[in-house]
């Protein structure tokens, strides 16, 4: 790989800063962010609570970095599994193709006619809240692009010479999959991973803020912005601190993705 | 070509309809408990296990799946999708009554996406890379960032609250009622149109079809909206397709912000109560309506670009 243009080295720094902050931020908060204090009920901002107090006197800004830690945790792990299990998919449709690649590409059509949204909030409804029937919930709506992507690239791909001499070597069907078209599919699915991860955010948000995600006493933003709605017309610093952070993140993670996407087009037509 | 090409339509069209019926009765095989206690309520706990089971019986939840499955499938072409948990009504009226407010706020919202996306993914590839350019560019990057339960919460809270011009409660009787909801929901999928537009447009401005159109003379307007825009359009119609979806998706929560009585709120109130057969008749309704538009969509962008069948039809 080049070295990268500085700028770049600017943008991976503060992405992967930003991202460890929100992982490992959690052990650090000065206060407890489940300690409600009645008698400090809607502090403003001071020294003591940076970013004040909630309706039950919590720490915000201690809050808002647990559930900067919830947040990032449940979308790492959607996308990781979406990935594992797309990529997976679309590595034995792709390859066997016939009856396999049939069914799996009517299931993936079938699919995408749903509304992630709706699905979302149906799938985590049913299952009752909770990260884990969250990041199922979410999965069942995402995993189908990675099984596209890679079915796509695996079917260009395993008509080319080296692949059926490795056959005629007698490597086995696995391991032609996975040490020679799994590389293939990689940098393509990473980039789609690295784009997907402020929508999953988003999502994520959208359904604790629904009462179907992230259940109390756990902080998320999208909870922390459900809880305080009620409070938005006497008290609406509880309400925009949340919801800046969620704007502030999103971004963040999708000026980083975009660029990798280009990074990614760049070196791909350098091949071609 | 043509008639093999309809056959198959009509072959995948029935396998989709076969896996979303499939997928709404598993729905009800997944929501946890059991569904006798669940429609009795209270009433269950003074029954014994012997009168409970003679219940489970008379409904038909003691038959192998398959049974029940091909049974559920009867009725439901019957135009029978059960009454409604909560409610006790037909599951069909309640969501006749609820259906009118969620097309409203989803063809307002489709207003103010158009109104607002072609003129700027326009502006944005003729001046591309100008000032104009950089700022619709940052306009697109806020509206992608933006989660739009917040932004539906601040503009009530400005507009309603502090400014005192717009009700902080949607209606679709009125237009001022109507304007912050379909804002809300519409301005978050403008982002991806003024992108694929101006994308579009910037390509197609290269193509050879544009050069031959200005060496026979024909002036630049013409040129631009009759030959460049209907080419560009076609994606753009594709997106809309995938965009109706999720605009169904959106008014649930653009509903539950404005606490209006649409089919979102419906959904959600049927969820949060587990009303299986009101989830049921839902997705339903929501797979078949995306069904049709995305056909409707399809023979859209055909009549835009006949090419589209000739490529087709080379293809075979």
């Amino acid at each position: 790989m080049k070295k990268l243009a500085r700028k770049d080295r600017i943008y991976i720094i503060v992405f992967i800063s930003y991202l460890l902050l929100l992982i490992f931020g959690k052990y650090f908060t000065p206060y407890d962010p489940n300690q409600a204090d009645m008698t400090k009920m809607f502090a403003s901002f001071s020294a003591n609570h940076l970013l004040g107090t909630d309706n039950l006197g919590r720490d915000v800004f201690s809050r808002i970095i647990a559930g900067g830690h919830t947040s990032v945790f449940t979308s790492l792990m959607v996308i990781l599994i979406s990935l594992v299990t797309g990529v997976a998919l679309g590595l034995i449709s792709g390859y066997f193709g016939g009856a396999i690649d049939w069914i799996i590409m009517r299931m993936v059509d079938t699919c995408m006619v749903f509304p992630a949204t709706i699905i979302a909030i149906i799938v985590s409804g049913i299952l009752g809240g909770g990260t884990w029937n969250v990041i199922i919930s979410i999965v069942c709506v995402k995993w189908f692009q990675y099984c596209r992507v890679s079915r796509s690239i695996i079917v260009a791909e395993k008509e080319k010479e080296y692949v059926m001499s490795a056959k005629l070597d007698g490597m086995k069907s696995h391991s032609i999959m996975f040490k020679h078209l799994l590389p293939f599919v990689t940098s393509n699915v990473m980039t789609l991973a690295v784009v997907d991860i402020g929508r999953v955010v988003l999502t994520v948000a959208s359904l604790s803020y629904l009462g179907f995600g992230i259940q109390l006493p756990n902080a998320e933003w999208g909870l922390m912005l459900n809880e305080g709605k009620q409070f938005f017309s006497t008290h609406p610093i509880i309400m925009i601190v949340p919801g800046v952070t969620i704007f502030m993140s999103v971004m963040i993670f999708n000026f980083f993705g975009s660029r990798i996407q280009q990074m990614v087009d760049v070196e791909n037509k350098k091949e071609d | 070509m043509k008639k093999r090409g309809k056959l198959k339509s009509v072959v995948n069209a029935i396998i989709f309809f076969f896996l979303l019926s499939i997928i709404c009765f598993l729905v009800v095989q997944l929501v946890p408990g059991d569904p006798v206690r669940a429609r009795l309520g209270e009433a269950a706990a003074v029954m014994s296990k012997d009168e409970l089971n003679q219940l489970r019986d008379s409904y038909g939840l003691n038959d192998p799946i398959i049974i029940q499955y091909v049974k559920w499938l009867g009725s439901i072409f019957q135009g029978d999708f059960g009454k409604s948990l909560i409610s006790g009504q037909p599951v069909v009226l309640e969501i006749g009554r609820t259906i009118g407010t969620t097309l409203s706020l989803a063809l307002g919202a489709i207003i103010v996406m158009a109104v607002v996306s072609i003129p700027l993914g326009i502006v944005c590839a003729k001046c591309k890379d100008g000032l104009l350019d950089k700022i619709v560019n940052g306009f697109c990057m806020f509206f992608t960032a933006m989660p739009n339960f917040w932004l539906g919460l601040i503009l009530i809270q400005l507009f309603a609250v502090n400014l005192k011009v717009l009700p902080a409660i949607g209606s679709t009787s009125t237009l001022r009622g109507m304007l912050l909801p379909c804002f809300t929901l519409g301005v978050t999928f403008t982002p991806q149109y003024i992108k694929l537009l101006r994308q579009n447009i910037i390509e197609t401005l290269k193509k050879d079809f544009v050069r031959a159109a200005r060496a026979r003379g024909i002036s630049e307007i013409r040129i631009f909206f009759f030959h460049i825009l209907r080419d560009a359009f076609t994606p753009v119609l594709t997106l809309f397709g995938i965009s109706l979806g999720e605009l169904l998706g959106g008014a649930t929560i653009t509903e539950q912000i404005y606490t209006m009585k649409g089919l979102g709120m419906l959904s959600l109130d049927a969820i949060k109560h587990a009303d299986i057969y009101m989830i049921q008749a839902y997705l339903l309704l929501v797979g078949i309506c995306i069904f049709i538009s995305n056909a409707l969509v399809d023979a859209g962008c055909r009549v835009l670009n006949p090419a589209i069948d000739i490529k087709g039809a080379e293809k075979k």
